[in-house]
C-alpha cells in the first residue's frame, strides 16, 4: 500500500487546519452559507435531509486494517456505530455534527486519509478495479497510476473549479470490474502491437438523466504521457464544458455536442500545445512513478500446492461454507492463495453499511489472514486480497460470527442501492427499502444459485449514485404527486461490454416492485438457454416476453 | 473594488475605457479584448500602458498578435465558482509565456488565493468581505502543491519531482 512520506503528511494537516479555520468563520457567521457551501463541498461534507453527511476517500477502494480500525473509532465516537460503502469506493458517515468535522477528519490524517474532493465540481476521489493486483486476468496492477492521479489531482490549481464534478476510474485487468465506461474518463491498461502496455483513454461515460457509455478518446498512450493528456482533456473540458445548465454540464454532453471526432481533435490539438510548453517535463518523471510504484510491490508470497487438502475436505463437510467459497472467492495470481469477498448485503439487509464492530472485525481479520489490507469494492462490498486458501476455514468462521458470511457475491441479492430517501436531500424516492424487499423475496440460497448472475442496481433519483442504468435490472425511484413510483429497466452492464439499460414501460408501487422483479426473473428462467445468464438471455430474447410478464401482472 | 497585489492593497492605475470611449494619448489604460481587432487607435503608440478585459468565453490565444504590447491582462470570474480564467491564465502564463500581469476581476474568492495564484494571477480584485489578511491566509494556508509546474513564489513542491 502506499505510505505518505513527508510531503503527503504536511498536504493534508494543513488542509485540515485551513477547513477548521473555514469551519469557525461559518460559525462565527464571518461567512455566508452560500459561501461556505462550496468550502465544505470540497471536503466532503454535505448538508442532508437529517443532518451533515461527511463523504470520506477511500483512493482507489484500498484501506489498511489500522486504517478501517480508525473509521471504525469515528463511527462510534462522531457518529452512530456505523458507516456506509459507496458505490464509489468511498465511506459516508451520515451523522456528524459541522463543529466535530475538523476532529474527524485529523483523526482521518493520523492514519492517512482524508475527505478531499469527495465532492464539488473538482476531480473526485479516484477509483480503480478491486481486485487490482491480485486478479489473475491483470495485465498490469492500475493503482501506481491511480495513486499518481490522486496526488496530481489533489488541489489541482486549475480544475477545483469546473462545470461539473469529474470522475476518473481505472483498470488494468481485461474483465472491466471498475466500470470505466460510465466515468468522465475510463483508463484502461492495455498492450500495443509491440507489446508495450499503455492506457486507452476512454472520455465522456457517465449515468445520471442522460445516461452514456464513454468513447475511445486515444486507443493507446504511453504510460508516462499520462498526466499530461489528461490535462489536456480538463482544460478543453473546463474552456468549454456547458456551464449554463447543470443537467448539461457534464463533460459527455460537451463531447455528444461537438461530436467525437470534433473533441478528439480539440484534445489533441490542446495536448500538442501541452507537450510543446513543457518540453520533456510533459512526462511523468520516471523517478517519482518508481517511487510509487514500491509502494505496490507484490508481497512476498508463500509458496503452496494451488489446492489445499485441507480446506477441500472441509467444504465437502459443510455445504454452507462451500457455497460461499464458491460464490465469493474469486482466482487469485498466485498459486495457494484466493480473493476473498465479502458481502456487506446480508438477507434483507442495507446494502453497503456496516457497523463499526464489524469494520474492526474486518480490520482484525485482515491483520491475521490478509496482509493488513482491505478493499472496498463499487458494488458495496469488502475485498481481503491475500487470503491463503488454507486459512479459507478461519476466515469463513471469523466472518458469520459478525454476520459478514453472505455467499450472494453477484446474485440477485447482492443489490447495489443508494441512500436515497431515507437520508438524501436530493432523493425522489426510497432505494434502500426496495433493496431489502428484493432481497428477502430471494433469500433462499437454492433459489440464489439458480438464478445465477444477476445485478439489481437502484436509486432513489435521476442522479442514479444506484448506477440503476448499468444494471442487469435497474430500478429507479421517482415522485409523481407525492408517491413513490420505481421505472424499471432490463439489460444494462457496467462490465467490458458495457451497456445502458432499456425502460420497461410505466413504473410501479413499492409494494409491486418485488413481484415485477420476481416475473421478469420467471421469464428468463422459463426462456435461457443451459448456461446463459440472465443479460445473455435479454441480449438474445429483446425486452419483449419481459414487457409482457411485468404488465400482464399489472394487469390483473 | 480594491485590489490586492504582493499581499500588500494597491491603487488601480488603469482607467477603464468602457465600450468603444475614446483612449486617451497618455495613462494606463483598460480595454476591452475585441477592440484589439478592429480598433487601431487602440494600439497607436501613446504614453502609458495597455491592459485587456477578456471575457471568459474567448480564447487567450487570441491576444497572440498583440501580445507583446500588453502590459496586463484581466481575467473575468463573473460567479467565483466559474473556473474558466484558471484555465486562460495557465494558457497565457504557460503555453504563451505572458510576463506581464494578470489581474482576477469580478467575484474571485480568498479562499482560491492558492489556485490563483498557481495558475500565473498575480493580482485580485477582492470584497469588502475578504480583507487582505483573509486573502494571504489562504495563500499560507496549504503551501505543498502536488503540480509541478503550477508552483508559484512561495509554494512547496514534492522533492522527488
Ligand atoms: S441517486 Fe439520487 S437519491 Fe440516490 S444518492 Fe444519488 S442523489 Fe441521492
Amino acid at each position: 500500500m502506499y505510505r505518505y512520506d513527508e510531503f503527503d503528511h504536511t498536504f493534508v494537516r494543513e488542509r485540515v487546519a485551513q477547513f477548521r479555520d473555514q469551519t469557525l468563520r461559518r460559525i462565527s457567521g464571518e461567512l455566508t452559507e452560500d459561501e461556505f457551501r462550496p468550502l465544505r463541498l470540497m471536503n466532503g461534507l454535505y448538508l442532508q435531509l437529517h443532518a451533515y453527511m461527511l463523504r470520506i476517500a477511500i483512493p482507489y477502494g484500498t484501506l489498511s486494517s489500522k486504517q478501517m480500525r480508525q473509521l471504525a473509532f469515528i463511527g462510534d465516537k462522531w457518529d452512530k456505530n456505523y458507516g456506509h460503502f459507496t458505490t464509489r469506493q468511498n465511506l459516508q458517515f451520515n451523522w456528524p455534527k459541522l463543529e466535530d468535522t475538523a476532529d474527524i477528519l485529523q483523526a482521518l490524517a493520523d492514519v492517512e486519509m482524508h475527505a478531499i474532493q469527495t465532492s464539488g465540481n473538482c476531480i473526485r476521489n479516484v477509483t480503480a478495479d478491486h481486485w487490482a493486483g491480485v486478479a489473475a486476468d491483470e495485465i498490469e496492477d492500475p493503482r501506481p497510476w491511480a495513486e499518481l492521479l490522486r496526488q496530481w489531482s489533489s488541489l489541482h490549481p486549475e480544475f477545483c473549479f469546473l462545470p461539473r464534478k469529474f470522475k476518473i476510474a481505472v483498470t488494468g485487468a481485461e474483465a472491466d470490474r471498475a466500470a470505466v465506461a460510465f466515468h468522465d474518463i475510463g483508463l484502461k491498461i492495455v498492450r500495443n502491437a509491440d507489446g508495450e502496455a499503455g492506457f486507452q483513454v476512454l472520455v465522456g461515460g457517465g449515468m445520471g438523466r442522460t445516461p452514456m457509455i464513454a468513447k475511445v478518446c486515444r486507443a493507446w498512450l504511453p504510460k508516462g504521457e499520462l498526466l499530461s493528456y489528461i490535462e489536456a482533456v480538463m482544460r478543453v473540458y473546463n474552456l468549454y464544458g456547458r456551464r449554463d445548465n447543470k443537467y448539461k454540464a457534464r463533460i459527455k454532453i460537451l463531447l455528444h455536442e461537438e461530436g467525437d471526432d470534433v473533441f478528439r481533435k480539440m484534445v489533441d490539438e490542446e495536448y500538442e500545445k501541452v507537450k510543446a510548453a513543457g518540453g520533456v517535463s510533459h512526462l511523468v518523471p520516471e523517478k517519482e512513478i518508481a517511487r510509487i510504484e514500491t509502494y505496490f510491490a507484490p508481497p512476498i508470497y508463500d509458496a503452496l500446492p494451488d489446492e489445499d487438502a485441507q480446506l477441500t475436505q472441509h467444504l465437502r463437510a459443510n455445504s454452507k461454507m462451500a457455497r460461499w467459497y464458491e460464490v465469493n472467492c474469486a482466482k487469485h495470481k498466485q498459486r495457494g492463495y484466493t480473493i476473498v469477498n465479502i458481502s456487506l448485503k446480508p438477507e434483507g439487509g442495507i446494502p453497503g453499511d456496516a457497523t463499526s464492530d464489524q469494520m474492526r472485525a474486518v480490520a482484525g481479520i485482515a491483520d491475521k489472514f490478509s496482509l493488513s489490507e482491505i478493499r472496498v469494492s463499487h458494488a458495496q462490498n469488502l475485498v481481503l486480497p491475500y487470503v491463503r486458501k488454507k486459512d479459507v476455514v478461519a476466515v469463513y468462521h471469523a466472518l458469520e460470527k459478525y454476520g459478514m458470511a453472505s455467499a450472494n457475491l453477484g446474485l440477485v441479492t447482492d443489490i447495489i442501492a443508494c441512500p436515497g430517501l431515507d437520508y438524501c436531500a436530493l432523493a425522489t424516492a426510497r432505494s434502500i427499502p426496495i433493496a431489502q424487499a428484493i432481497s428477502k423475496r430471494f433469500e433462499a440460497p437454492e433459489r440464489q444459485k439458480q438464478i445465477g448472475d444477476l445485478a439489481i442496481k437502484i436509486s432513489g433519483c435521476i442522479n442514479a449514485c444506484g448506477h440503476h442504468h448499468a444494471g442487469h435490472i435497474g430500478i429507479l425511484g421517482l415522485d409523481k404527486a407525492g408517491k413513490e413510483f420505481y421505472q424499471i429497466t432490463l439489460g444494462g452492464s457496467a462490465d467490458e461490454h458495457a451497456s445502458i439499460g432499456t425502460i420497461m414501460g410505466p413504473g410501479f408501487s413499492d409494494a409491486e416492485v418485488p413481484t415485477a422483479i420476481e416475473k421478469i426473473v420467471d421469464t428468463y428462467i422459463g426462456l435461457r438457454q443451459p448456461g446463459e445468464t440472465f443479460l445473455g438471455a435479454y441480449r438474445r430474447l429483446g425486452a419483449a416476453p419481459f414487457k409482457e410478464a411485468i404488465y400482464a401482472q399489472a394487469a390483473e | 473594488m480594491p485590489l490586492i497585489k504582493n499581499g500588500h492593497y494597491i491603487d488601480d492605475a488603469y482607467i477603464r475605457i468602457e465600450g468603444e470611449a475614446p483612449v486617451p494619448d497618455d495613462g494606463d489604460v483598460l480595454v476591452d479584448a475585441v477592440r484589439l481587432k478592429d480598433d487601431t487607435a487602440v494600439l497607436r503608440p501613446r504614453q502609458g500602458k495597455l491592459g485587456v478585459l477578456l471575457m471568459n468565453t474567448v480564447d487567450a490565444e487570441e491576444l497572440v498578435p498583440h501580445l507583446s504590447k500588453l502590459a496586463l491582462v484581466a481575467l473575468e470570474f463573473p460567479q467565483f465558482h466559474d473556473g474558466r480564467a484558471f484555465s486562460q491564465a495557465r494558457v497565457l502564463r504557460h503555453t504563451l509565456h505572458f510576463k506581464g500581469e494578470i489581474r482576477a476581476t469580478g467575484k474571485p474568492m480568498a479562499d482560491q488565493a492558492g489556485h490563483l495564484v498557481r495558475c500565473g494571477f498575480d493580482c485580485f480584485e477582492t470584497n469588502t468581505r475578504q480583507p487582505l489578511d483573509v486573502w494571504q491566509r489562504a495563500l499560507d494556508a496549504v503551501r505543498g502543491v502536488y503540480q509541478r509546474d503550477y508552483a508559484g513564489l512561495g509554494d512547496v513542491v514534492r522533492k522527488d519531482l
